[in-house]
């Protein structure tokens, strides 16, 4: 029969639990699954071994789901591996809120790292992941990426800054109108890589923070991974250029959940 | 390790009335077992450097070579784990090392590294729990640390069995913040001995990786490296401790300074590993850190004073091995570099007992660049008929070879001097394919950069576009085009004489109206005013000229400019303000006479800047180029912003109380009426 105990203090909780072919397993309150393990012991008189087990090996069984998608996902030394590269910690940290929030929709995260591999630039997916490593990620149904774009307080939503981009295919200069639903492009060679540079050409978006602060309206835009091109390091990381986006809708807080999908 | 405190000698004739021998008061074991355990600034660290230290020491008492493996915590399998294959411990073992503080087997020996009796005991920093899994004669024992309600550790004996797995130690914690254990295991398994360890499964990446130079005792490693530490460490039995300035310092001898303080702050010396005998410095009990006593003080001498000897030596070594005099200069060329002079002594360096490295004079022509008086950035070719090589150039230094007779020099050597990345000062060009002189040759097997003239010439091509040379180009804005265009010289020499502007102004909305009847261009980083005139005569430097005429601009001012211009004031001073208002009041402001008549104003200069904003940008720029500030408000404007910004805090407030009642605003907004007298 398992035993386990549950050692908590001011600073975290650990807990250890026994097997009955002698193996013992120590981990702790951070564990992904740690929740739902403690209320599966607390309330069973006796606990299924097997149960235990896949919540403990939670990284195994959740890359045996993310298999199931995609069979480039590998999982060795507790790391999940896309193409045979260990996903960056901000992917993973996005992989263990999904996890903890009990959401199983893999497979707009499995898309997000199929979209990601499409981009060119090694740098560019680096910078991405600088990005990411500060704030929690929302993921829509088609593996994009949720960030925020402060606009002027007009009708066609534009942009505070004019420059030249394509609006649903039509070439638009001046102020970018971002109506809903809008596409808005330019050539990825003209966007600028430099991420020294402040201001400079591209399309921009942001965190909220940075949005909202920096324009009179805020809009939800997605953006594809593939798409993204530099994060420039003034404003501490909180801009991203990109050459292409999509407008969902006008906004008044930001969003905390990790998956997104339009009402 | 020995314990620095053992071995005490006490000797004389004072008698007392009794004696009692010191001790910790049961009632205060739990705080002792306290500050025992958070000893440690750096968890992480303290945790990996006492349980894999444990681990190897566990391999040198049993003789093992093989190396311990260590398995780091992830997000998804958030537990460290360390393993061993010694002897094991027995479950007597375990409880008595494990489960008391002080208990150390080690103390007797310098060839492990523990001694204090409190590593053991470390997770406790990270963890509320550890398990201690242990093969021992065939027999398996887990036993489970546990913190208790008491503050007292717990242990429980979870399993005893027969072993399947070889004996040795297994230590696992379930760590909370995995991602700060990988970041710190990069960096302390970087000092760890070749094959003493591995990571995941793997050799971890060592600080002797890409290292400058690599002796007996000594790492130079790459500062760049992301596991090494910047300054100087010292490293005994495995485990690296940064050696604080101040100590580094104070061992240098006095006959030394100030040459070697100098040396040991050169950029050769940014990462140093040197190791030290287990033992031969004092560390803190934490063993984060070296203690500055004088057995340290002594120790770190004995490190500097052996080092440029064992530079030497090294480096003597490497020189002798290389197959020609050259290649040993070549050599020498890359350790001057890393290296200061006063630790490595190149005048003792030899090459098979000749002396290397003296000025050599090569008679053939050669072309650098100096920098030409009183010109922007503007450097000028100049031609010598001999090269003085040293080891000190000899690797900035480019032979063309086969040249002939009468082959243009001058402006292909200007153009690699200025375009090259390869870092090359001097280009030499001769007739010959190989040469020697004294020990500077050129020629197969010479590593001296050496390029065919053919091939030379096809570089200098490739730095244009395509194949073919391409005529001197400038970008150029005239006043008819939108965008900037590159033009050749003979298009500019049609125009009225161009102005030349740094990228700040060059196609602003002032240059180009100040500039409306003359080209400007904008030079590159390899272009100079002083070419250009050359080329272009009349070209003139534009940035003078432009502050002049952004001035007459801002004199002669239209109405519609000057309004503009008030109504850009208006809102710049006012934005803040007028957004307060909004948010605090919203359409009641309307109702204080002095406000509206404010917002109104306020309202009316946006239209007007919205609907202007090319103009507006174009005399603000004048202002900005013009070095002169904007113009203040008129009077009537400015009393009434004062005014309303001498209540700024009660705005600031009022703003913070957030959501105010009807009762609250409506008192806000009388007191704000009277205190608007004049503009009512």
């Amino acid at each position: 029969m398992i035993t386990w105990q549950l050692t908590s203090t001011a600073t975290g909780q650990a807990l250890a639990v026994a097997f009955p072919n002698g193996s013992v397993v120590t981990v702790p309150g951070t564990h992904p699954t740690f929740d739902p393990l403690i209320r599966h012991l607390r309330t069973t008189i006796d606990p299924d071994p097997q149960r235990v087990r896949d919540l403990l090996n939670v990284g195994a069984t959740t890359a045996d789901e993310l298999r199931q998608l995609s069979t480039r996902v590998t999982y060795t030394g507790g790391l999940i591996h896309f193409d045979g590269q260990a996903l960056d910690n901000a992917l993973t940290r996005h992989l263990v809120r999904l996890i903890r929030a009990g959401d199983r929709s893999y497979g707009r995260f499995v898309a997000f790292l199929e979209n990601l591999a499409e981009n060119p630039s090694g740098r560019s997916r680096r910078q991405l992941f600088t990005w990411l490593s500060e704030r929690d990620m929302t993921i829509t149904p088609d593996g994009q990426f949720i960030a925020y774009k402060g606009v002027r307080d007009d009708p066609g939503n534009t942009s505070i800054h004019s420059g030249r981009a394509s609006v649903d295919g039509g070439e638009h200069h001046g102020h970018i109108p971002n109506r809903v639903g809008s596409v808005i492009t330019m050539p990825r060679n003209q966007v600028s890589d430099d991420k020294h540079m402040g201001c400079t050409t591209g399309l921009h978006v942001g965190t909220w923070d940075y949005a909202n602060s920096f324009g009179q309206r805020t809009l939800i835009v997605s953006v594809n991974p593939r798409d993204v091109v530099s994060v420039p390091k003034d404003c501490e990381f909180q801009k991203l250029r990109c050459c292409r986006y999509i407008v969902l809708d006008v906004i008044r807080s930001p969003l905390d959940t990790p998956s997104y999908d339009a009402a | 390790m020995r314990n620095p405190t053992s071995g005490v000698v006490v000797e004389g004739t004072l008698r007392a009335d009794s004696s009692v021998a010191m001790s910790i008061d049961p009632q205060g074991m739990a705080h002792i077992m306290g500050v025992l355990t958070n000893l440690y600034s750096d968890a992480p660290l303290a945790v990996l450097r006492e349980y894999s230290t444990n681990a190897r020491d566990a391999h040198q008492a049993a003789g093992i070579d093989r190396p311990i493996e260590v398995s780091l915590p992830t997000a998804l399998d958030p537990t460290l784990r360390v393993r061993d294959f010694g002897v094991g411990l027995s479950e007597q073992d375990i409880l008595g090392v494990y489960a008391r503080y002080g208990s150390s087997t080690k103390r007797g020996s310098d060839e492990q590294v523990g001694a204090f009796g409190l590593g053991s005991k470390s997770a406790f920093t990270l963890a509320q729990q550890f398990l201690v899994t242990s093969v021992h004669d065939g027999r398996c024992t887990t036993v489970l640390f546990a913190l208790g309600a008491d503050g007292i550790g717990s242990v429980s004996v979870l399993h005893r069995g027969e072993a399947q797995e070889p004996s040795g130690v297994q230590i696992e914690i379930g760590v909370p913040q995995p991602h700060l254990v990988r970041a710190t295991a990069a960096r302390f398994f970087g000092t760890w001995p070749a094959g003493s360890v591995l990571v995941d499964g793997a050799t971890p990446v060592s600080v002797r990786d890409g290292a400058v130079l690599t002796c007996e005792g000594l790492v130079l490693a790459d500062p760049q490296s992301e596991v090494t530490a910047e300054g100087w460490n010292l490293v005994m039995g495995g485990v690296g401790y940064p050696l604080p300035r101040a100590l580094l310092l104070r061992a240098v001898r006095d006959k030394d300074a100030p040459e070697a303080r100098a040396a040991l702050g050169t950029h050769g010396f940014r990462s140093v590993y040197a190791t030290v005998p287990i033992g031969a410095v004092d560390i803190t009990p934490s063993r984060e850190g070296l203690r500055d006593t004088a057995r340290t003080v002594r120790a770190v001498r004995s490190v500097l004073d052996a080092l440029p000897d064992l530079l030497a030596t090294e480096v003597q070594a490497e020189l002798d091995a290389a197959g020609t005099a050259t290649q040993a200069a070549w050599l020498l060329a890359g350790y001057q570099r890393a290296l200061d002079k006063h630790l490595l002594p190149t005048a003792r360096l030899t090459y098979r007992g000749a002396p290397i490295g003296a000025p050599v004079t090569v008679p053939l022509t050669t072309m650098t660049l100096t920098a030409r008086r009183g010109s922007r950035g503007g450097r000028e070719l100049r031609v010598d008929d001999n090269l003085l090589v040293s080891t000190a150039n000899m690797r900035d230094v480019l032979v063309v070879t086969d040249t002939p007779k009468g082959a243009a020099r001058n402006h292909p050597a200007r153009r690699y001097l200025t375009q090259n990345s390869d870092g090359t000062q001097w280009v030499v060009f001769t007739a010959d394919s190989a040469a020697t002189f004294d020990w500077f040759a050129y020629g197969p097997g010479s590593p001296v950069k050496t390029v065919p003239y053919p091939m030379f010439r096809h570089q200098i091509d490739e730095y244009s576009t395509g194949t073919t040379r391409r005529a001197t180009v400038y970008r150029t804005l005239a006043p008819q085009d939108g965008e900037p265009v590159e033009r050749p010289v003979p298009w500019l020499r049609e125009q009225p004489p161009p102005v030349v502007l740094t990228a700040q102004f060059f196609g602003s909305q002032v240059a180009r109206q100040v500039f409306h009847d003359r080209p400007m261009v904008l030079l590159t980083d390899r272009q100079s005013l002083a070419g250009l005139i050359r080329r272009v005569p009349g070209a003139k430097d534009g940035e003078r000229l432009l502050c002049d005429g952004a001035r007459h601009l801002l004199r002669n001012l239209s109405d519609y400019q000057r309004e503009t211009l008030t109504a850009s004031v208006i809102v710049d001073r006012f934005e803040q303000t007028a957004r307060n208002i909004d948010r605090v009041f919203g359409r009641r402001a309307q109702q204080v006479p002095g406000m509206r008549r404010l917002l109104a104003d306020y309202q009316r200069a946006q239209r007007i800047c919205l609907d202007r904003a090319r103009d507006r940008t174009l005399l603000i720029s004048a202002h900005h180029t013009a070095g002169t500030p904007l113009p203040p408000l008129r009077p009537e404007h400015q009393r009434q912003l004062d005014d309303l910004l001498d209540r700024a805090p009660l705005l600031t407030a009022l703003l913070r109380a957030g959501q105010l009642t009807d009762d609250e605003l409506d008192a806000a907004l009388a007191y704000l009426t009277t205190a608007l007298p004049n503009a009512a």
